[in-house]
């Protein structure tokens, strides 16, 4: 019987597939569609394990979904150590479970000999909302703007985010996260934005900023960049969290939302702030039940709204629990739980522990580019200092997740007033310092709730950090 | 107050403290920032015994033995992996010159050897343009890192004092050494500049001037891969060397031959995309592997690119330094003779004589292969 873990029917989504591709997993045939990665394909095939560790052999799966984790390394048409999470499918493909390390093989890669160089005004690393927020007010301006993302969509996390979001109206609330790319995007003056997807910015170099893409490396000369890189997530100590079958919800939702692909059958969450709740709520409605949700503290993190429609559903929601092991050789077979206060444990048969337990800003492209950086908690831990304009201490603009963990929300003013106060800096733009004021003013009103506190603390250590050189 | 203070917390100051430490003397090590901070830890970690003069060839061969039972030693793995250098000639002048080095090196007990393009071949690398090459199977690689981690461990168990994330601002004398950090006051009978690059900014506090100038040297490091490279490859003529790590990591470098003293460590592009070109040809493998990471170092270099070790202006005040690219695989050496230079002992006198800071008074000769 084939093990088809496709979705066909979803509440709010429709998933449009792709042509119908064949490929090859260890010579055996299998079916994929077109603009699938080839992890989703192969989870919707029922395969979970894509390599096994190189020391103690331990199998391994997929995790982030967004190519951070190396999780998902397989060996691809004869090529080891590909992120098999974000490299689309393609038809014939040949792809084998990777042991280890990889061989090396006396064949190159189709590289350009030649480095090629290209110059813009605005350089715009990331294409979440914060990205795509601050491209739109560079274009508006009159900017040429080069937007890169190593993905291969447009959007970010945005791009998973079935529900309608909260906040002020200007950014989109009451919209659907899937649908605010496009509007963001329609903002833009067409003529000055160039996209590059699929491509990574991975340094500044003396010759230049550096970006890679499959069959080249191009150099970038920029006026000015804004760094939007978004956000990791956080994984947590258990034994066997290894497991293929333990995921970060990221991933599960690229998996659930983006390519439509069931992550498991019984899921644990783990983690109860909205991405942990929101992503709960998100696996009933592809159509996974969900045991439980276990929160290691004694109330729940995040808005009581989401929390309300899981209990609706039926969900438990456990406080002072939390997942003490994995159980399962090949993939999760169960987990065993534990109420921290009365030392009571459990055992739940399921094939899905999804972690849900913050994130934390992908801030290593700034810190390559020499800004400093402090241990702030409040803001999501270890984030890069910059002044009140999003100015970094090497001169590059920083917003949205990559700066301080919040919401879309805030990226997308954060990504406005980094634009506008860059572009100050190339020369007085007409209504600018007043539009500047007016984002500053939303800001303070999105923070004025219990959660916008944690942030504004935090935002005050980081100007005191920032200022005392 | 310590009898020892030693400036700078490379392998080499960790490797002095931890030998002054296990014959019982008391010793204070500074490092400003952490213990490998500087150019131990971007360092290639190759060890290698095949060197152009006799005097350098005999220190090298007394630290590639002290490697082989310092895991033990130390209690800890250091990664040691004795693959051998495999040095490419790739002329028939050059390789002459590799058969009269052979000659001397066997001489006092390195156990060289010439290699013929199909010997190369055998090894699992791409002649290219090599006419030969001499290989040395004593010489290896081993981890930078873990060896000053194991040296800093027990140097501590030992009860040496070990700070770190303090600078030296200030050294006076007046019968003994007062050291002055940005944290305390310290005094000492003995002071060893163990500062790398900057050892000559700690002798000028002392009105003493070294010649030794910082040089850029960049370097990358692959994807790990499973093992299939067994030698350390090195070439002087085209200035390269690269090898993999027990962690199956390619780590290679390459420097223009004409390059200018420099304190900017700025990491470029083109290094990168050069050093890859530049490997290729000897292995294709390289075509297919990701570089995942690239750095660059400083190599303290003295006029003839050999190491100070011993007094300078100061009967003690003791350098060790001036090491150019060999200061990692000499460092189990250099922690005994300074160690023994100290305590009065003559052991190591006669082998380090010829590296005395009155050297340069005489002139001096530069060492020809620099580079790994
Ligand atoms: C389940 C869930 C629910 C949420 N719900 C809400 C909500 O209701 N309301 C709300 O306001 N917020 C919500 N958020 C938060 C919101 O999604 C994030 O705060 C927001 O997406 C951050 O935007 P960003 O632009 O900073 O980063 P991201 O959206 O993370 O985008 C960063 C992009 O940068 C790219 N990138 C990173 N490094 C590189 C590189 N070196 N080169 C090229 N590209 C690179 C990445 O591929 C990615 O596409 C939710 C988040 C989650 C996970
Ligand atoms: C790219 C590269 C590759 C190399 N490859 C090899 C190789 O393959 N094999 C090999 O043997 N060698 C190699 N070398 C050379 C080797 O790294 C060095 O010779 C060796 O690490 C020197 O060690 P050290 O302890 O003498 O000095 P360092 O490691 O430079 O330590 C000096 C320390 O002094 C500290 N310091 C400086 N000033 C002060 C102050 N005022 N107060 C307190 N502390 C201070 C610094 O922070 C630093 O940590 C390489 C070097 C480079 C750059």
């Amino acid at each position: 019987m084939k093990d088809d873990r496709r979705i066909y029917e979803h509440p709010v989504l429709k998933f449009e597939r792709g042509k119908r591709l064949s490929f090859y997993l260890d010579g055996k045939p299998m079916e994929g569609y077109e603009n699938e990665t080839i992890a989703a394909a192969l989870h919707a095939n029922g395969i979970k394990t894509l390599g096994f560790s190189p020391k103690l052999k331990r199998p391994r799966g997929f995790f982030c979904g967004i190519g951070k984790c190396s999780s998902c390394l397989m060996r691809v048409d004869g090529y080891p150590n590909e992120r098999t999470c974000i490299l689309p499918l393609k038809e014939g493909m040949k792809v084998e479970v990777q042991e280890g390390r990889g061989r090396a093989e006396i064949r190159g890669r189709e590289r350009k000999g030649k480095v090629e160089r290209r110059s813009t005004d605005f350089l715009i690393v990331g294409s979440g909302p914060a990205g795509l927020s601050a491209a739109a007010e560079a274009t508006n301006m009159g900017f040429k703007t080069l937007l890169v993302d190593e993905n291969p969509s447009v959007g970010g996390q945005l791009i998973k985010q079935t529900h309608r979001f909260f906040g002020s109206e200007r950014e989109y609330a009451g919209t659907r996260g899937i649908d605010i790319p496009a509007r963001l995007l329609g903002e833009c003056a067409e003529k000055l934005l160039e996209i590059e997807k699929q491509a990574s910015v991975f340094g500044f170099y003396p010759e230049g900023i550096a970006i890679e893409k499959r069959d080249r490396i191009e150099l970038v000369e920029a006026k000015k960049v804004i760094v939007t890189t978004g956000a990791q997530e956080n994984y947590l100590l258990f034994e066997n969290n290894d497991l293929p079958g333990v995921y970060g919800a990221g991933g599960v939702q690229t998996l659930m939302n983006v390519y439509g692909v069931l992550p498991g059958k019984k899921a644990l969450m783990i983690g109860s702030g909205n991405v942990g709740l929101i992503v709960a709520y998100q696996l009933l409605q592809a159509g996974v039940e969900v045991e439980a949700l276990v929160e290691i503290m004694d109330h729940i993190g995040g808005y009581q709204v989401h929390a309300a429609k899981l209990l609706r559903q039926g969900v438990p929601i456990l406080l002072n629990h939390t997942i003490i092991r994995a159980l399962g050789d090949e993939c999760v077979e169960g987990a065993v739980i534990k109420d921290i206060k009365s030392g009571e444990e459990q055992t739940l048969a399921l094939d899905l522990i999804c972690v849900a337990v913050g994130l934390s800003p992908s801030i290593q492209l700034l810190k390559q580019a020499g800004c400093r950086s402090a241990y702030i908690p409040e803001l999501g831990g270890e984030v890069v200092l910059h002044d009140e304009n999003y100015k970094t201490d090497a001169g590059i603009f920083v917003s949205g997740d990559g700066s301080a963990i919040e919401e879309a929300s805030s990226a997308m003013i954060e990504g406005r007033i980094a634009a506008i106060s860059a572009a100050l800096e190339l020369g007085e733009i007409e209504g600018a310092v007043e539009k500047r004021r007016e984002l500053r003013e939303e800001l303070r009103s999105l923070r004025s709730c219990r959660r916008g506190e944690k942030i504004l603390k935090g935002e005050e250590k980081l100007l005191e950090v920032y200022n005392e050189r | 107050m310590s009898k020892t203070v030693i400036i700078g917390g490379g392998v080499n100051g960790a490797s002095i403290a931890y030998n002054l430490a296990k014959l019982g003397e008391s010793v204070t090590l500074i490092e400003r920032g952490y213990i490998t901070d500087g150019a131990t830890g971007k360092c290639g970690g190759g060890i290698r015994t095949q060197f152009t003069t006799e005097e350098t060839c005999r220190i090298a061969l007394e630290s590639s033995k002290l490697f082989d039972s310092l895991a033990e030693e130390l209690a800890c793995d250091i990664e040691l992996r004795k693959g051998g250098y495999l040095i490419l000639a790739h002329s028939d002048k050059e390789l002459e010159e590799f058969k009269e080095n052979v000659r001397m090196q066997n001489s006092i007990g390195v156990p060289s050897r010439i290699l013929t393009v199909k010997e190369i071949e055998a090894f699992g690398v791409e002649p290219y343009d090599a006419v030969g090459a001499s290989f040395c199977k004593m010489d290896g690689v081993a981890n930078p890192f873990k060896v000053s981690f194991g040296y800093r461990d027990r140097a501590k168990e030992l009860g040496a004092d070990i700070r770190t994330h303090e600078e030296v601002r200030k050294i006076s004398y007046n019968g003994g050494f007062e050291i002055l950090t940005d944290k305390n006051n310290y005094g000492a009978d003995f002071v060893v500049n163990a500062a790398g690059y900057e050892s000559k900014k700690i002798a000028d506090m002392l009105g003493v001037s070294l010649p030794i100038e910082p040089y850029k040297h960049e370097i990358f490091a692959t994807e790990a891969m499973d093992h299939f490279l067994d030698p350390m490859l090195m070439s002087f003529s085209k200035n390269f060397y690269i090898s993999q790590t027990v962690r199956g990591e390619l780590v290679g470098g390459y420097s223009p031959l004409e390059a200018e003293p420099t304190e900017d460590l700025t990491p470029t592009l083109s290094f990168a995309i050069r050093a890859k070109k530049l490997f290729e040809e000897h292995l294709p493998q390289i075509k297919s592997l990701r570089l995942l990471r690239q750095w660059a170092g400083a190599y303290d270099m003295t006029p003839d690119a050999l190491p100070i070790l011993g007094p300078a202006g100061y009967e003690r005040f003791i350098q060790a330094n001036g090491f150019s690219g060999h200061g990692f695989m000499l460092s189990p050496f250099v922690g005994r003779a300074i160690a023994s230079m100290i305590t009065g002992s003559e052991r190591y006198r006669d082998l380090v004589s010829s590296f005395s800071f009155e050297r340069f008074k005489r002139g001096v000769k530069r060492e020809k292969g620099v580079v790994g």
